[in-house]
This record gives C-alpha cells, structure tokens and sequence, in this order.
C-alpha cells in the first residue's frame, strides 16, 4: 500500500501536457540526477554532463507532446541522453580534443604502480586514480557494452529495463554485460588496481 | 548442470536477478566447481570496484519557465543544421550585400550637366533627372501653401456669406408672416368697423325717422293751436 502519493512520471507528464509547467519540473528534478549520472559516467567530464542534462531535459520538454505513451517515458529520455553523449564524444573527437586525464593515463599508471601502503594520503591519490583508471577502461572497451555496464552498475537498471530502452533482447544484454565486465577485469587487471580486490585466489 | 550453462547464468546470479530455486542450483554448482566460481567471484569483484567510482551530486537545478524566445533565437534554431555556422553565415551574408550595395552604385553612375557646370551623381537608385532648383522648389512649395490658404480663407468667407444670406432669409419670412398677420387683423378690424358704421347708420336713419315724425306731431299740435 502506497503511503505517500508521489505523482508517477505518467501522471506528471499528462498534468504537463494539459497546461501545468511545475508538473514539468518537477519531473526533471526527480530524472536529472540519472540523467546526470549516466553522462557524467559516458563522458567522464562534470561539465559535458551538465550540458548533456540540460539538453535531454529540453529536448524532453520540447517533444514531450509527440511521445505516444508516455509510460515509456524512462526509455525514451534515456535514449536522448545516449544519443547526446554519443554526439558530445563525436564532437570532441572532431574537435580533436585529448581530454585532460586520458592524456596523463601513462604517468597515472607509473604512480599507481608505485602505490601500495595503508596511508590515507596513498589511500586519497589512490580514489582520485580510480576514477581515472575506471574511466578510461570503460572508454576502451566496445561502446555498447560500455552503455549496458553504466546502465546496470551505476544506474542499478533491471536487465529487462535495458533491453527495453536499448531496444534488445533480454539475453543480448546479458551477454554484452558479461562480456563487458569480463573486459573491465583485464583492463584494471592491467592497469593494475586491486589486483587483490579482484582476483580470487583459491 | 554442465559449467557452460553455468556461465550463460553467472551474470544473473551476479546482479541477483534470479528465481530463489535457480539461485540453489547455481550456489551448488559453485561449490562444487573451483572453476566457476573463480569466475563468479572475479566478476563480483569487478562489479565491485566499478562501483568505487562515485559520481559527483548534480550542482544545479534545471527550471523551465514559460518565456517568449526571441527572433534571433527562433532563427538560431530554424538554422540549426550540422555544420551550419551562424555566426559565418552572417558575416557571408554581409559581406555579399555590401558587394551588391557597392554594384549597383556602380551601375547608377551619372555625369550630368547643368548651369553651373558638370555634375557627377552616384546612388543606389536613380535620380528623377529634373533639375528644378531647390530654392525653385522651395518657392513653389510656400506659394501652393499660400494659395491653400487663401483658398481656405475663402472658403471660410463663403460659409459666413451663406449663413448670413440664410439669417437674411429667415428674417424676411418671419417679417412677411408678421405683415400677413398684421393684414389679417386690419381686414378684420375693418369689416368690423364697416359693420359697426352700417349698424350705426342704419340706427340714425331710424332715429331720424322718429325725430321727423316726432317733430311732424309736434307741428301739427301747433297749428291746431
């Protein structure tokens, strides 16, 4: 039994469409932190994020009136946002734009290696760097795996939603999860973080 | 269960997207397969070190108000197709109407000659070829307002005549009824008076009568005296 009466998405969308911009509103606060969350994941950048965000809500707002059933409103924002951060990257490669930290990955690789004590100050260079280590594997692994394992590890997407808004089937996804991830243990495994936080040794 | 159809199933065990009784299945597998569950655990791991990696809060607030979008904007997002730059667009555009400018003053390129001499005379469009003075002009202008204005004044004098030979008119109407009236009441008073005379005399003729015969009687009792 529902206590709280959160307006669902279909309920804000259809109080939208009659006229009410705060129900609009209100929607984007509840989606852009996701929304946020995946570009900040995809890009890798705070800023590109942010714009992404935007864009997607705007794009949302403008088009929200040609959207046919709005119960598939997730699928159909987050199928903005990924063909956004898909342009943003083009954008950047044609710009020919060497993001700041993948250019720094070798000297980060040589510290990391180096890193192995218990003190906090290793320990903070240590989260700083795996953010870096994290992002860069997911930008060389291939792109539509790297969109599965966003959606599943940093969105906590059921495998069923992902099918749904990648337009696949269930098992698919799931394969393109487990290759994804297979992927992601050889390139940490290589940049060698957590050695000992992934592999099991019997 | 074979390690193969175990594998397919690892990615579910490993986001718990399971039913309970294949979970049992596949934990028993597991403990009985070093292999598997190798695999299982390194997948594990790895999912959990991806999760280190936090991302930062939103630091902003997106609020859509209604608002009017001005034209450029509007025209901004007409233009908005890929690789087109507005910006240069904008800049071409200016560039080739200035050219344009720069042509046809080109082409409008005129030598006259007047009294005083020659005269060049350069323009986008033509000039009518008059050459009626500016001073001439000029005069010419204050004469027709001169003229509107006498012509106005006049027109103002004719209206005041009008009404006046109207006010004229209706003067010497009421002044004829007042006479016809006045005619009216003499006639009557006439008739009346004409009346009132042959009432009159035709009393004296009777009171002649009776003074006649009264002044007969009168001599005839003389005589018989």
């Amino acid at each position: 039994m529902e206590v709280f009466l959160v307006p669902s998405d279909v309920e804000l969308i259809n109080d939208f469409l009659n006229g009410n911009i705060q129900s609009f509103n209100r929607l984007a606060i509840k989606w852009q932190k996701n929304l946020f969350g995946f570009a900040y994941r995809y890009t890798g950048n705070e800023e590109e994020a942010k714009d992404i965000c935007q864009k997607a809500l705007i794009k949302a707002y403008k088009n929200l009136h040609n959207l046919k059933n709005s119960g598939s409103f997730s699928s159909w924002i987050y199928q903005i946002t990924i063909n956004l951060c898909k342009d943003e990257v083009k954008k950047r490669k044609n710009k020919n734009h060497i993001p700041y930290n993948e250019n720094k990955m070798d000297d980060e690789n040589s510290s990391v290696e180096l890193i192995s004590g218990d003190s906090p100050q290793i320990k903070s260079l240590e989260k700083k760097n795996i953010k870096e280590i994290i992002r860069f594997a997911l930008n060389s692994i291939p792109e539509e795996q790297k969109i599965v394992i966003i959606m599943k590890e940093y969105q906590g997407l059921k495998f069923t939603e992902i099918a749904e808004i990648l337009k696949c089937s269930v098992n698919t996804i799931k394969s393109r999860m487990y290759y994804g991830l297979n992927n992601m243990k050889e390139k940490l495994l290589k940049s060698n973080i957590g050695k000992e936080e992934i592999l099991y040794e019997m | 269960m074979k390690c193969d159809e175990i594998k397919e199933k690892l990615i579910d065990l490993v986001y718990d997207e399971v039913s309970a009784e294949e979970k049992k299945k596949l934990k028993a597998h597991l403990r009985r397969c070093k292999n598997c569950k190798k695999e299982y655990m390194e997948l594990v791991n790895t999912s959990k070190v991806l999760r280190k990696w936090k991302a930062p809060e939103p630091s902003f607030n997106f609020i859509f108000i209604k608002e009017r979008i001005s034209v450029i904007n509007r025209l901004k997002e007409w233009f908005r197709v890929p690789g087109f730059n507005f910006k240069k667009f904008g800049i071409a555009f200016g560039g080739i109407a200035v050219g344009l400018l720069i042509i046809l003053s080109l082409v409008n390129f005129e030598v006259n000659k007047t009294e005083n001499g020659l005269s060049i005379s350069m323009g986008i469009f033509k000039k009518s070829k008059s050459t009626i003075d500016e001073r001439a002009l000029l005069q010419q202008i204050t004469k027709v307002q001169q003229e509107t204005i006498h012509l106005f004044t006049r027109i103002m004098e004719e209206r005041e005549l009008a009404q006046r030979r109207d006010y004229q008119l209706m003067l010497a109407e009421i002044v004829r009824t007042l006479e016809n009236k006045q005619k009216l009441e003499l006639s009557q008073l006439e008739s009346a008076l004409i009346e009132s005379y042959t009432d009159n005399s035709v009393k004296i003729e009777r009171t002649n009568e009776v003074l006649k015969s009264l002044i007969s009687t009168a001599n005839f009792r003389i005589e018989k005296k």
